[in-house]
């Protein structure tokens, strides 16, 4: 992955015995694979989950990570392109939005820098934003990464007609540079009115309106799962 | 970068000429050109190698940059507002505005937003914190947007994840003990003088303020005076927003996560200070820490080893944080508290002699605690990181080791190898000596004792030190229990321990080895069979060889036979020539006449 030290984005969402366990961090692919035992271990001691948590914290941590292993190859970055990124996500008590303009081909491109930096100019109070809002980008720039590998291995397995429908497929999300880019473009400043849509939005919930949130997405994936058990039923 | 440069805006574009003051040094900047010093910084613009990046597109950055901070030059400008306005790359964005900001040409003249590293590094000078807890604390920012009594304050400096790693200070002996001392009473939080006794007011939060300190509080006080303080309290969120100095609870306006130390007096306002109400004392507990609590505190690591809510229950006076950051104090604090221990806890059943109680043998290490404490510091500090190899306990702490060691050898074992150990100790010094009464020892025994394999004699052997401890153990209950007596009698234990151990070590050797040489012995055996049936089956497999290759043979002769005289056959009815393809025709052609 381009940026300055590539981190794995993990997403852990735990459900045994009653105990929830719904994390999201980065690691570091050279860590050695023995660290993530020790991992697993101490987070189930430091959060006194049920020991059972232990092997599949851990199992689902190193399927992430062979998945991205996986992804060997790096030459498709190598081509400058301009990804939109979202942010929107929930932190404690504190909520971001954001969209921005990235550049997946940039090698030097930080997230937990950009993370760090929007968090302090927005005067974030809760520490455990920043790390949220670089995990959030990471999983982001993965997908398109993952994206872009699989439309390269399609084009060439398919045809050479079907090459350039593939490709054009994948660049969709990018930006049209050449519109803002140009000679003859009207420049690289939005105007102030686009000016709120791009910039960063942070809420500061109290407690009732988290728990209402909570309530919700609860209702929501519960309602998810029984669809899915209609399904497999039917 | 001293000196204030000064600059003309492009007077094209305002009516009115207004001066910007940019670093000296920054002087190579113009509105109209692109410097060579920018071109290096940012050199991804002109490269000329991609659609979006070329020198117009960097200018039009730049130039909208520098324009937006100078709407309001007193306002920090940050790179969020100005990223949301512009089309490209963040980080390239980023880049660049850092490059911008760190030659001054913008946000040079705005009010600095106080930056928590900034603040910090400040605060170092100023406080020396002693012993902060080992765990990670990511300090908040403060909120700008509080009344003005809300300024930040002191700020307690804590191993900070943002800073990287600044390593506390390193405790001594008297930086931990010296507050101990119950005659001299506590230190003070500000002044970090001895307060005398009950001239002390506790505040909010458990500090001890001496009544001088806590009349006389100025804004200068943070830079001048060395602030010593205890280690950091449990950070209860306060409920008054009382806005007291130094370590004071938090503006209550700012409900921050528990992990939020206090914030730092920069200038305090005067007249917010005077309001302070500190008179009465409120019900905290004191920060020193009694000698019974020490000891609950040390039975419970010992019992719960790594579990802090259990701990912090036995101790009851003490929360989790307070106990969590006493036990680092200690020297070798860290040792006990850490993640090892727990190991070793689980490890105890694995044990295969008897499982005695650990209770029962608390009770020898209580008063080793309690004493040991302060012993500790000069007794063999190394042995507690040298792993002595039994059964599992390696890295347990040194009273734990003692306490196991002496629970798992046999009474003749232990009670031989704590005469040798009283021996050693009565040739170290005479006062030893004196103390176990040597005289009662003779030549004879000693000879005898110093020999280290019980095993062996442990009949002939046992009964006499038995009876000689005990004499022993006579003189040493009537004599008074002074320090120096114990402390031999610690040594004389632990000594005794390891003794055991290494018989027991040797022990446990002994039937390794033959073990393993039994093992071998099964193993060669097994292959030995495996060669041999090997060797069966090939042989049978060969004696069936030859007979197929028997019947070949007789299949072959009778063949030719069958040949031949078909042969004969056709030569007797005169058969002019033959159409058949099987026969060679060479010979055919010799044959036929």
């Amino acid at each position: 992955m381009p940026t300055k030290e590539s981190l794995i984005p993990i997403h852990l969402d735990l459900d045994l015995d009653g105990h929830r366990y719904k994390d999201a961090f980065t690691w570091n692919p050279h860590d050695p694979d023995s660290q993530v035992l020790s991992f697993a271990k101490r987070t189930v001691k430091d959060l006194k989950l049920p020991p059972t948590f232990v092997t599949q914290i851990s199992q689902s941590i190193q399927h992430q990570l062979a998945e991205f292993r996986s992804f060997g190859g790096q030459d498709m970055f190598i081509q400058e392109k301009i990804v939109p990124l979202k942010l929107d996500l929930r932190v404690n008590n504190t909520v971001v939005r954001d969209t921005f303009l990235w550049d997946i081909s940039n090698f030097e491109s930080d997230p937990e820098g950009f993370a760090v930096t929007l968090c302090n100019d927005l005067d974030v109070a809760d520490p455990e934003v920043a790390p949220a809002i670089a995990v959030a980008i990471r999983e982001q720039l993965y997908e398109i990464a993952t994206q872009s590998v699989s439309a390269v291995k399609e084009a060439k397995l398919g045809k050479k007609g079907r090459r350039g429908y593939e490709l054009s497929k994948g660049g969709n999300n990018a930006l049209d540079v050449s519109r803002y880019f140009g000679s003859k473009g009207s420049g690289v400043i939005r105007k102030r009115k686009d000016w709120y849509m791009n910039g960063p939005t942070v809420d500061v919930l109290t407690n009732e309106e988290v728990g209402t949130l909570e309530e919700l997405n609860s209702r929501f994936r519960r309602k998810l799962d029984e669809k899915e058990d209609s399904f497999q039923q039917g | 970068m001293s000196e204030g440069g000064e600059m003309a805006p492009n007077g094209g574009a305002e009516p009115s000429r207004e001066l910007y003051t940019i670093p000296f040094s920054s002087s190579w900047f113009q509105w109209n050109e692109i410097h060579e010093t920018e071109k290096q910084a940012l050199p991804e613009f002109f490269e000329g190698v991609s659609t979006t990046k070329n020198p117009r597109i960097y200018k039009d950055y730049r130039d909208f940059i520098i324009n937006k901070y100078r709407e309001d030059t007193s306002k920090r400008l940050t790179f969020t507002e100005v990223r949301k306005a512009l089309i490209g790359d963040v980080s390239l964005l980023h880049k660049l505005f850092r490059f911008l900001e760190n030659w001054g040409l913008i946000n040079f003249s705005a009010a600095d937003k106080p930056n928590k590293k900034e603040a910090q590094a400040v605060e170092m000078r100023v406080l020396v914190e002693e012993g902060p807890p080992v765990w990670l604390r990511v300090l908040s920012a403060p909120m700008p947007g509080l009344p003005p009594q809300g300024k930040p304050l002191e700020e307690k400096k804590l191993i900070g994840g943002e800073n990287g790693l600044k390593l506390p200070p390193l405790t001594s002996y008297s930086d931990i003990y010296g507050e101990w001392d119950p005659r001299t009473g506590s230190l003070c939080g500000f002044c970090g003088d001895r307060c005398l006794a009950r001239q002390y007011i506790k505040m909010e939060d458990g500090l001890k303020v001496c009544l001088k300190c806590s009349k006389s509080k100025d804004g200068d006080k943070d830079e001048e005076t060395e602030v010593k303080t205890a280690p950091a309290p449990a950070p209860d969120p306060a409920p008054t927003p009382a806005p007291a100095p130094v370590p004071a609870p938090e503006p209550a306006s700012a409900p921050e996560p528990a992990t939020a130390p206090k914030p730092a007096p920069a200038p305090a306002p005067a007249p917010a200070l005077l309001s302070v109400p500190i008179s009465t004392p409120t019900p905290v507990p004191s920060l020193a820490w009694t000698d019974s609590e020490m000891l609950l505190l040390l039975e419970g690591v010992l019992k719960h080893g790594d579990d802090w809510d259990l701990i912090a229950q036995h101790v009851r006076t003490r929360n989790k944080t307070e106990c969590i950051a006493r036990l680092i104090q200690l020297p070798f604090g860290e040792h006990i508290a850490s993640p090892t221990n727990g190991k070793s806890v689980s490890r105890l059943p694995v044990t295969q002699s008897k499982p005695v109680e650990i209770e029962i043998s608390k009770e020898p290490v209580e008063i080793n605690g309690e004493v040991g404490g302060l012993e500790r510091i000069s007794e063999e500090p190394p042995s507690k990181k040298s792993r002595i190899a039994y059964n599992g306990s390696a890295t347990d702490s040194l009273i734990k080791q003692v306490a196991i060691l002496s629970t798992i050898s046999g009474p003749h074992i232990t009670a031989a190898a704590a005469d040798a150990a009283i021996i050693e100790l009565c040739n170290e010094s005479d006062h030893a000596k004196v103390v176990f009464d040597k005289s009662k020892f003779d030549a004879e025994t000693k000879s005898n004792l110093s020999n280290q394999e019980p095993p062996s004699d442990l009949g002939a052997e046992g009964e006499q030190p038995t009876i000689l401890l005990q004499e022993t153990e006579t003189p040493c209950n009537e004599s008074e229990e002074k320090f120096t007596t114990t402390e031999y009698r610690i040594r004389a234990s632990v000594a005794t321990a390891i003794g055991a151990t290494a018989a027991r070590a040797k022990l446990l050797a002994d039937h390794e080895e033959r073990e393993i040489e039994n093992l071998r012995a099964t193993i060669i055996e097994a292959q030995m069979r495996k060669l041999q049936v090997k060797m069966k089956h090939f042989a049978e497999l060969e004696a069936m060889m030859d007979q197929e290759y028997d019947l070949l043979q007789q299949q072959k002769r009778y063949l030719v036979r069958e040949w031949v005289s078909s042969l004969r056959q056709a030569f007797d009815t005169g058969v002019p020539r033959w159409k058949e393809n099987a026969v060679p025709k060479p010979s055919i052609i010799r044959s036929t006449p």
